[in-house]
């Protein structure tokens, strides 16, 4: 035989896979942004040509329009009106999929009872509403809002102002909620103490069980821990005074951090991150030998990592802004935010109860007294001091009218506190009536001022029942007390109802599905081993069933997040619905409709990147 | 080898596929732009005037007239000024002035479609080429006159923001202090909700604002008690009101319109795109010869009589260059037909007789008003024709 030659040989260039791959990859890099040049100067030409601006200026300027729900009624810029509006989105979708899961759920296991008329109704409800567009649930829902009893003094049906635990009426519906009250971050340190104990005993218990085989109850003894500490916290909570000193002392610490070692924290943490995940990769592609092969692609997989790596720690290093953003909202939350939390009592105005007692005593009306606390609060911010500031409070010039005619504006209007933020209560509350409740309901200055939101007790239970209240606002309308209860408007109540309900007979489909996918031999596997139905359903069907059904369950997730876009046609302000306003009000089109492609894409990937790790862990592990 | 070379030479293909395919690239891109000017050319443009159509520079006119058709862009339904009727056509001020303009452009009044439009939508519409002139009570803003890239023509109607509510809780005199506490229904994408917002937060009272998508859904909202109070221009307000009163849905004045003095300045009138000089003039100078034939007394039954007049050496000089018979170059320049105007007040009539047609039934009236004429202290002027 002759000599062969046995030495690898590298294959041509044209045939090397790796080359191959790379030069494609680096041509559709090229390709792609050859596509982006060409197009944007011509989408610039275009909107020139029709003579629309493009720009982003509206995100910093002033709209000057209202909104009606969400954390800021009055925005003051362009940004925050989309925040309002995004935040409106995400409330309707969390509380929306937490519904919807729960229909579905029931609503699935009712199509597989034996029981013909749960299993023919469940049947009716899904085939009803799946078939139905969405657009027109949601009108006729608005449609039933707009039957709910009217809210007008003159009205002889109206309701009366006063506490309700259900109201519902044509300007929202009003739930008793429960509400925090004074005590309750103290009583969550209990909690979480109860928590972190229940947390352990839970995994000795399980660890016992799983070793004799005796039943050690270890769900219902961590349930029993937190309970025991929640309900001794109650009582004892303000012990944990002292915690908001600690988280003080934590707030000065971070804004004492220099921006500089946070970003260097920054960028040594995401080399650290790269490198732990290079070093994984190879972990994961060596052989027991200890010989790691690596195909072009997992070298192009590091390469990525590393690359990626490096660019986000170029990035906190040199955009300083982003740092020292990090340290200043640190800083707020644990001081601004969380520390007054602890104060035994909190003073949001600079004003006792004695103060208030004797004002009112003197005929001054909670309104007067909360005009004056208005501007003293504000009278940095507002430039007033001294005989001006005395002036304006005996003239009882609103506070925002002075804000509105400074000539320059502080950059960030949030720091101006107007006073119904100030005293909700007051808006919210029985406003005329608080005088003549003082004097003859027998109701406490103190409990008065807690009313007011001017103080709070901490010593207070943690919690409380907050009824839904019907009161009297500004000159004799009626109106649902925004911080009473929850407060849901009509065009909330028509968006969140429409989709659960929608969204759910999807999940019923999905979870009937999902239980019948799991072999018959199981159940009775499950049966010949001696398990109740209700045991076999909770251990063997069920844990099954949900890794079937999690994958679709996530797309019926998106789709609920997407479908609450149409809650500009049942006028719930939602970020479609704002942003419409938005985009009218200031003639960027364009702008704004990027704006929503970029949240209903972040959304939606973060959301399906969250339901793509819950199911890589619910995945079977094979070997 | 010979497998070797044949790679080689499969290689050496896909790269000049590869070449190939850019060069297609760059092809396609040109073909677009060919593609663009052909669309434009089958809307009926000569190619000279393709750029016109679709915003910049002159055009519209030719379009126009090429087209055989006005495009005009009208409101979804508000009561007088735009309300569509089931065979699409339309009818209220609005459409009349739509009328007008195809008059003046293509010798016929009916040479109309009507495009509904929403508030929120107008503009683009307008400026996507889709319309090509609104008449759907906008109001002259000096942001849509320069930021949204607009023209305003004259104004047609002096409006003023006005507010709706229950006779038995508000009169006409009520203030901002009388709407503290209220919710307020109006429709997105106007003036009306800055402007309320500015008039409350100045009269200190404290308001929340339910923004609906069309008015005819804010009326209903009120209706519902979803809200307490309803606003937009004081003019829709009287139109929405009347209309129910007439139909014996309410009873007469059981809602109120206030306050007295509106709170915002709202003249309304027609929008085009910018920069088309060439069509501005047609569309403010159709409106202009309906002021001037109100101004003359003019109307579109005497209209002949006054036109064989003003021919006559002691007739009226004006009416006899506005109807080309006197200085045919005039409406040469403006690039219309010399008798264009004739046909507008002859088909459509003059600006008090389309006030009166549309207005005076829903309660809305000229006399002594903003919209009256110069003369007679009202609002309504226009400049010479000569």
């Amino acid at each position: 035989m002759a000599v062969t030659v046995q030495k690898h040989e590298r294959p041509p260039i044209w045939r090397n896979t790796t080359i191959l791959k790379w030069t494609a990859q680096i041509a559709f890099l090229f390709g792609f942004l050859a596509i982006v040049a060409v197009v944007v100067p011509q989408v610039q030409d275009n909107l020139a040509g029709r003579d629309i601006t493009f720009g982003w200026d509206w995100l910093t300027s002033e709209l000057g329009f209202l909104i009606r729900e969400g954390i800021d009624t009055d925005p003051a810029t362009g940004a925050r009106t989309m925040l309002v509006g995004m935040v409106n989105t995400l409330r309707v979708t969390i509380s929306g999929v937490i519904a919807a899961t729960i229909i579905g759920t029931i609503i699935g296991i009712a199509r597989l009872s034996n029981n013909w008329i749960v299993n023919k109704l469940a049947t009716v409800y899904i085939e009803t509403i799946r078939n139905v567009p969405l657009l027109l649930q949601m009108f006729f829902w608005s449609a039933i809002a707009g039957t709910f009893v009217v809210l007008d003094p003159f009205d002889p049906d109206t309701l009366e102002a006063g506490k309700y635990w259900v109201a519902a009426t044509s300007k929202g519906i009003g739930l008793a909620w429960i509400q925090p009250w004074g005590g309750f971050y103290q009583w969550m340190i209990w909690v979480l103490i109860g928590a972190v104990l229940g947390y352990f005993l839970h995994r000795r218990q399980f660890r016992i069980k799983e070793e004799t085989g005796r039943e050690t109850y270890p769900n219902l003894s961590a349930f029993g821990v937190i309970l025991v500490f929640a309900i001794i916290g109650w009582f004892a909570h303000p012990i944990f005074g002292f915690v908001g000193t600690i988280v003080e002392a934590i707030g000065n610490l971070v804004g004492a951090i220099p921006t500089f070692a946070l970003q260097v924290v920054l960028a040594v943490g995401a080399i650290a991150v790269g490198i732990w995940w290079i070093n994984r990769f190879l972990d994961e592609r060596r052989t027991p030998a200890g010989l790691a092969k690596l195909t072009d692609d997992d070298w192009f997989r590091m390469i990525t990592a590393g690359v990626v790596a490096v660019g986000f720690a170029a990035f906190f290093l040199i955009v300083s802004g982003f740092s020292a953003k990090t340290l200043d909202v640190g800083e707020d939350f644990f001081s601004r935010w969380l520390a007054p939390k602890f104060d035994s009592t909190t003073n949001v105005a600079d004003i006792t109860i004695d103060d208030i007692q004797a004002q009112v005593a003197a005929g001054l009306s909670l309104e007067q007294i909360a005009a004056e606390q208005e501007l003293r609060i504000n009278a940095d911010l507002l430039g007033l001091s001294g005989a001006d500031l005395d002036a304006a409070v005996a003239a009882r010039t609103p506070a925002i009218r002075i804000y509105e005619n400074l000539p320059e504006k502080p950059d960030e209007r949030l720091t101006f506190i107007p006073a119904h933020k100030l005293v909700e209560g007051l808006t919210a509350g029985v406003a005329d009536n608080l005088n003549t409740l003082v004097e003859n309901d027998g109701i406490t200055p103190t409990e008065l001022a807690t009313e007011l939101r001017l103080i709070q007790d901490r010593a207070d239970n943690p919690l409380r029942w907050s009824r839904a209240e019907v009161q009297i606002r500004g000159s004799n309308f009626l109106d649902l007390s925004p911080t009473s209860g929850i407060n849901i408007t009509p065009g909330f109540f028509a968006v969140w109802i429409a989709v659960t309900l929608y969204t759910g007979a999807f999940i019923a489909e999905i979870v009937r599905a999902g239980i019948l996918a799991v072999s018959k031999g199981q159940t009775e596997a499950a049966g010949a081993l001696g398990l109740t139905r209700a045991q076999s359903l909770r251990f063997i069907i069920l844990p099954q069933a949900f890794r079937i059904i999690f994958p679709p369950l996530g797309n019926q997730y998106l789709n609920l997040f997407k479908n609450t876009s149409l809650g500009i046609a049942v006028a719930f302000s939602e970020i479609v619905s704002v942003g419409f306003t938005t985009s009218n009000q200031t003639g960027q089109t364009l702008p704004v409709i990027l704006f929503w492609m970029g949240f209903y894409l972040s959304g939606s990937l973060i959301l399906s990147a969250v339901v793509n790790f819950y199911n890589r862990r619910l995945q079977l592990v094979e070997r | 080898m010979i497998k070797r070379l044949s790679v080689l030479l499969f290689a050496l293909a896909l790269v000049a596929a590869a070449c190939g395919d850019d060069s297609g690239d760059s092809a396609t891109t040109t073909t677009t732009g060919d593609g663009q000017a052909t669309t434009t050319t089958a809307d009926g443009a000569t190619p000279t005037t393709t750029g016109g159509d679709t915003g910049q520079g002159g055009g519209t006119l030719a379009a126009v007239k090429a087209r055989g058709v006005l495009n005009c862009g009208v409101s979804t339904g508000a009561v007088a000024f735009t309300e569509i009727q089931p065979d699409g056509s339309a009818t209220g001020i609005d459409a009349d002035y739509c009328r007008a303009l195809a008059a003046a452009v293509l010798g016929d009044s009916e040479a109309v479609v009507f495009f509904p439009t929403t508030a929120a939508e107008r503009f683009d519409v307008l400026k996507a080429g889709q319309v090509d002139v609104l008449f759907r009570n906008t109001t002259w803003t000096a942001s849509r006159d320069t930021d949204v890239g607009l023209d305003f023509g004259p104004t047609t109607y002096y409006d003023g923001q006005g507010l709706m509510g229950p006779s038995n809780r508000f009169s006409s005199d009520s203030g901002p202090a009388d709407v503290d506490g209220a919710i307020l229904c109006t429709n997105a994408g106007t003036t009306t909700e800055k402007n309320i917002r500015e008039w409350a937060s100045l009269g200190g009272a404290s308001i929340s604002l339910e923004t609906v998508e069309n008015f005819s859904e804010a009326m209903d909202a009120f209706i519902a008690g979803r809200c307490d109070l309803v606003t937009t221009d004081a003019s829709g307000l009287v139109g929405e009101k009347i209309s129910r009163e007439l139909s014996g849905e309410i009873e007469v004045d059981e809602w109120v319109v206030f306050p007295t003095s509106p709170i915002s300045k709202e003249p309304l009138g027609p929008a085009y795109r910018q920069n088309d000089s060439e069509w501005g003039d047609v569309v403010n100078w159709t409106v202009y010869s309906t002021f001037i034939a109100f101004e003359k007394g003019m109307n579109s039954t005497n209209v002949d009589e006054l036109r064989a007049a003003a021919g006559t050496d002691d007739g009226d000089p004006e009416i006899a260059r506005m109807f080309g018979d006197a200085s045919p170059e005039i409406m040469a320049a403006l690039g219309l037909d010399a008798d264009a105007f004739y046909n507008v007040i002859s088909q459509v009539g003059s600006y008090d007789e389309i006030f009166d047609r549309n207005l005076n039934p829903v309660g809305l009236f000229r006399e002594g008003g903003l919209n009256d004429l110069w003369t007679e202290g009202g609002l309504i002027y226009a400049p010479p024709f000569r």
